[in-house]
């Protein structure tokens, strides 16, 4: 009887492993020609960055630097091609990623670096964010020193053709269907039209108020492991001799010097082919809520504004 | 080692292979081996501390059936008195001494006494109160004392259900492991299937929820009142989805090596009071309080104020079983005022639905299913805040509800929770209200395949591969 089990289960188990193999390689081939066909969004806008872009002026850093940096004043006031290379929600493993995989393709002679404020913090979420660079491993394989901070068996991981698209498939039908309502790309700047309204900007000030109290009390650990990418980074722009701006980019309210903040700036400046640049407590930006969209980000009015001042401070 | 990582998937293959190609005589020895492996995965040195009670309880085991009158009587206390004591020292002692401190401070004394810097044994109040539950029943003489020591360590140590239950009582899961299990194609089939399904609610709910809870739940002053509700009903389906996932795993896994594990969650959002919540919620634990807790202390049998008191007290205990915190405290009293409160309008309610028509009936039904889910969720904002004035902070924000709620990423992060949520309630409700469509027992072999099949894939293409551990390990 449990040989006969056992003949049943192995002979089944064969069956489903093969409709198992089969499945995950339509099912990934589907997802990576719809990731791949995107024409706007963050995911085309991620592609072109790793694939194609190779300007003069290479912009990194997260949605705020997407947000903050506008590419047309930038480019026409420098006379440089640019691209703002800024993604949502990503922080310096990614900026060093994709920093490494360009340099390959293009040397260009300006990086604009936008920090944010919380870079050097203690966040595990900055690691596992680098799953959206999973697309291009098979074309880059230098990123797989990066991947492979995601956990311990991403490589293993690879034998699916599924998995490097796990999680694309709601922002892919997404950009599909509504992405041409999307502001126009300006190569790779994205604005955001819409302003703060009072009443939530006093609100948030009132939260920011109790926040930073809370934090003042407790003891901030550095995340040694991105100070290393910072410095990789800084390092990459300084042997190809790239002059580099570290910027934190304008805030809603000024914000309090911490402990991250100033070790930004410590080690920006060990660098002599670096320029650091802190917005964060400009009383032109700090609590002018009609130059902000949110809380976070600078709308197309506050951008422009910043993009201006910046430009004269370069050229 | 956690269930939602590769290392479990290579342990669970190499240990379900092993158990099935040793001899019998052996097996027990692989599982206990496995055991002590899976669990010193996390903090290697604490395994000390479940051999100490593994020998105190075994030893103890055998002079309780031996022995009879007050001797009987006061070697469970001794056995009682270890496995409480250990509790006590590692997860109550800083605890008491925070209290000890504040009252020293109230009287303008100081409290000197030290404070113990360690971490919680993962999974200890678990292991501990099924260590419990096999002495009081050789007590109690409806169990007899285990002899075999390699086989009393497995039953305490047995690695699906060791760090996260369900509590097993001797009686179910001791013979079992005196039996040869042969290989079995369906218990194979049928327990890879209720993995498959727990690493369903593991990785595409739990974890795809957390992400916005974990954002909103360390700062509160941050959010307004919509992101409080919608995190907190976040948190309401990511706790059940990452426990019974856990639970689901655990029996899945003694499944395939032919174990049958006690049921510990019966899609408990679908209750429509808040007792037949607990009947359908952490099943285990709530049958343990029952017989070990609620009957002792007079059960039913006493009258109606008593009842009531031997409640609250049930549900206080459970509270403080989840965690040395006032938040687990109130927590657990707020349950125990909804049983009370559950209790004393049953009658009117009953006479109220008695007169109802039969569609007035079935919206009241769903009325019922829908209050009981907002006090419970209610409930979880104190089990999940950091601290108390935190719990208050956010009740207090709930007044700005009808503001826009934080929105994360946008698409990404809420357009998966809602597709994750949408997915379980479909098939739940189905479990639920529809149990003779079967997907994945279908007789039709296609649609069996398609259906594991197409739960992998689910899996596969919206689940959080890098989520954290489960919640119910910190307990």
């Amino acid at each position: 009887m449990e040989k006969i089990n056992l003949k049943r289960f192995f002979k089944n188990l064969l069956i489903f492993t093969a409709l198992l193999v089969a499945a995950d390689r339509i099912i990934g081939y589907a997802l990576e020609k719809a990731y791949f066909s995107l024409k706007a969004g963050q995911f085309a806008q991620t592609t072109y960055t790793l694939d194609k872009a190779a300007p003069d002026i290479l912009v990194f850093g997260s949605s705020r630097a997407l947000h903050h940096y506008s590419s047309s004043i930038l480019s026409d006031k420098l006379h440089k091609s640019i691209y703002n290379a800024g993604s949502d929600g990503q922080f310096l493993p990614y900026y060093c990623a994709a920093q490494e995989v360009i340099l390959q393709r293009k040397i260009p002679k300006i990086i604009i670096l936008d920090v944010n404020i919380w870079e050097l913090g203690p966040n595990d979420s900055k690691y596992i964010k680098l799953a959206s660079l999973l697309p291009y491993v098979s074309e880059h394989p230098i990123l797989k020193k990066y991947t492979a901070e995601i956990s311990d068996y991403e490589n293993i991981k690879f034998i699916s053709k599924t998995y490097p698209y796990n999680s694309t498939l709601l922002i892919s039908a997404y950009d599909h269907l509504f992405s041409n309502k999307l502001p126009s790309d300006d190569r790779g700047y994205f604005p955001l039209v819409r302003t703060i309204p009072k009443q939530q900007f006093e609100h948030y000030r009132e939260q920011q108020r109790i926040y930073n109290e809370k934090r003042a009390k407790q003891k901030i650990k550095i995340d040694m492991n991105a100070v290393d990418y910072y410095r990789a980074f800084l390092q990459r722009c300084e042997d190809l001799k790239i002059k580099t701006y570290v910027i934190i980019s304008p805030t809603i309210l000024k914000e309090p010097k911490t402990k991250e903040k100033i070790l930004l700036k410590i080690i920006a400046e060990e660098y002599p082919n670096v320029t650091f640049l802190d917005y964060s407590s400009d009383a032109t930006y700090n609590n002018h809520y009609k130059l902000f969209a949110d809380e976070f980000h600078l709308n197309d009015t506050g951008a422009k504004k910043f993009s201006e001042e910046l430009a004269d401070k370069i050229k | 080692m956690l269930f939602n990582s590769l290392d479990f998937v290579f342990f669970f293959v190499i240990v379900t292979f092993l158990y099935y190609v040793l001899p019998f005589k052996s097996r027990w020895f692989l599982l206990l081996a496995a055991s002590c492996y899976f669990y010193m995965a996390f903090v290697p040195i604490y395994i000390l501390i479940l051999g100490f009670t593994i020998i105190v309880d075994y030893l103890a085991g055998i002079y309780i059936e031996k022995s009879i009158g007050k001797k009987r009587k006061l070697l469970l206390i001794c056995s009682l008195v270890a496995n409480i004591g250990i509790l006590a020292v590692f997860k109550y002692y800083n605890f008491i001494n925070d209290n000890i401190s504040f009252l020293a401070t109230s009287i303008h004394l100081k409290n000197n006494i030290p404070y113990l810097n360690m971490l919680l044994p993962i999974g200890l109040s678990f292991h501990t109160f099924q260590a419990m539950s096999y002495t009081i029943e050789v007590y109690r003489g409806k169990q007899k004392a285990e002899k075999h020591f390699g086989i009393y360590s497995l039953y305490v140590m047995f690695y699906p259900q060791l760090v996260a239950g369900p509590i097993e009582r001797p009686q179910n899961i001791l013979p079992q492991m005196h039996i040869k299990h042969q290989f079995s194609y369906a218990n194979m089939a049928e327990g890879l299937k209720q993995m498959a399904w727990g690493f369903f609610k593991k990785l595409v709910v739990a974890d795809r929820l957390s992400i916005y809870v974990d954002t909103v739940y360390p700062n509160p002053e941050l959010h307004n009142g919509s992101t409080v509700a919608l995190s907190s009903i976040f948190f309401a389906i990511q706790i059940y989805c990452d426990f019974s996932g856990y639970s689901d795993i655990a029996i899945g896994a003694a499944r395939t090596m032919g174990f049958d594990l006690m049921t510990n969650f019966k899609r408990p959002y679908f209750a429509k009071s808040i007792s037949e919540f607990w009947g359908r919620w952490h099943i285990s634990l709530s049958t343990w309080f029952r017989d070990y807790l609620y009957i002792p202390l007079g059960g039913n049998r006493v009258k109606v104020s008593r009842r009531f008191l031997n409640l609250f007290i049930v549900f206080i205990v459970s509270g403080l079983w989840h965690g040395a915190s006032y938040n687990f405290i109130i927590w657990g009293a707020l349950h125990g005022i909804y049983q009370i409160i559950g209790l004393l309008i049953k009658p009117f309610v009953s006479a109220f639905e008695g007169k109802l028509p039969k569609l007035g009936a079935k919206t009241f039904n769903l009325f019922k299913g829908v209050f009981i889910f907002i006090i419970v969720t209610f409930a979880w904002i104190f089990f999940r805040a950091n601290n108390l004035s935190d719990a208050y902070l956010m009740i207090k924000n709930l007044k700005t509800l009808g503001q826009m709620p934080f929105l994360g990423n946008g698409v990404n992060q809420l357009g998966h929770c809602f597709i994750a949520i949408t997915l379980l309630f479909i098939i739940e409700y189905f479990m639920e209200f529809k149990p003779e469509i079967k997907l994945m027992d279908n007789k039709y072999i296609a649609v069996r395949y398609a259906s594991v099949l197409g739960l992998l894939f689910i899996i596969l293409i919206f689940g959080v591969f890098n989520g954290g551990q489960f919640i119910y390990f910190q307990f």
